[in-house]
């Protein structure tokens, strides 16, 4: 009789109903272009030996570095450059200011009007701005400002 | 004597035990929603902003074996047109029940066992996460993972 027993549950645990279910959990996302950009280290102007050209590509300068992350398709537009301050004792006028890119994407010829490029999908990424001011009346002493005006859109 | 109190003891669980056939029962109660990381490379419900998927996982085996809870096959099931980057996929877990639980991920741990208890619920916490070495094109993704219990 204890052997029956037995062997009922042994019988009764063999036949035990399957228990299966499944799903498919779903996750959803949605991208949009966007890009963001942030000056990372602001330029410095340095004058050449010869004192006719203030930039930030002569030694000692530094290109500003502008950081830029893009999602999508987008434009980089670069404003043409100013000369935005000057001391008192400088004429502006006589010179031209121009500007540069490398990085992300290039331009090395130095240009004094606005210029574009397109990107796609970048992930954290630099681009690197020369300004210059040249003048061959030369510089009066004090502190300049030269900018460019760099939108992503 | 005895054994026959034992049988009458058996009758009703046996009879529990071999019953009709209940699947247990798997229910979404947080849709899962994935977000772009801030470098663009990958498109998580771990990133910030992104929400997990709760499941509510019920109506568990009560035999000695308990439930079997399988996390598997993530994939990207829909995607802008055009877009045809190589992707990878990961999935992680987090489960709790009754004054315990489990966690892993797809490719280390993708399935836990939940001993027998009686009332029995299973709350599941997952995250999908796709990464892409060259990011993500905009418009609409979605990702699908497959929860089983059996």
């Amino acid at each position: 009789m204890r052997h029956l027993s037995g062997l009922v549950i042994v019988v009764a645990a063999a036949c035990l109903p399957t228990r299966t279910a499944a799903l498919d959990v779903t996750f959803t996302g949605l991208v949009v272009d966007t890009c963001t950009i942030a000056v990372a280290t602001p330029g410095v102007m340095m004058l050449s030996g010869d004192g006719t050209i203030l930039g930030s590509d002569q030694t000692l300068g530094v290109p500003a570095t502008v950081t830029v992350v893009s999602i999508g398709s987008n434009n980089i537009a670069l404003s043409a450059p100013t000369l935005l301050t000057y001391p008192a004792g400088y004429t502006p006028g006589g010179g031209t200011v121009a500007m540069n890119y490398t990085g992300l994407a290039s331009h090395p010829a130095f240009s004094s009007l606005g210029l574009n490029f397109d990107i796609g999908m970048l992930s954290l990424s630099s681009l690197f701005v020369n300004l210059k001011v040249t003048d061959a009346a030369g510089f009066a002493q004090g502190t300049y400002t030269a900018k460019t005006v760099l939108t992503c859109s | 004597m005895q054994l026959a109190r034992l049988a009458a003891l058996l009758v009703p669980l046996l009879a529990l035990l071999t019953g009709p056939a209940q699947a247990c029962t798997i229910g979404v109660s947080t849709a899962g929603v994935l977000k772009l990381s801030n470098d663009g490379h990958t498109l998580s419900s771990g990133n910030s902003g992104g929400i997990a998927s709760v499941l509510a996982i019920s109506d568990l085996d009560l035999d000695l074996n308990g439930t079997t809870i399988t996390i598997s096959n993530t994939r990207l099931d829909t995607t802008p047109a055009g877009f045809a980057a190589p992707v990878s996929y990961a999935a992680t877990y987090n489960a709790v029940w009754l004054l315990t639980g489990a966690s892993g991920s797809l490719v280390s741990n993708p399935s836990f066992t939940v001993p027998p208890v009686l009332n029995l619920v299973v709350t599941v916490t997952l995250h999908n996460t796709v990464t892409s070495a060259t990011g993500f094109k905009q418009g609409n993704y979605t990702t699908k993972t497959t929860v089983t219990c059996s």
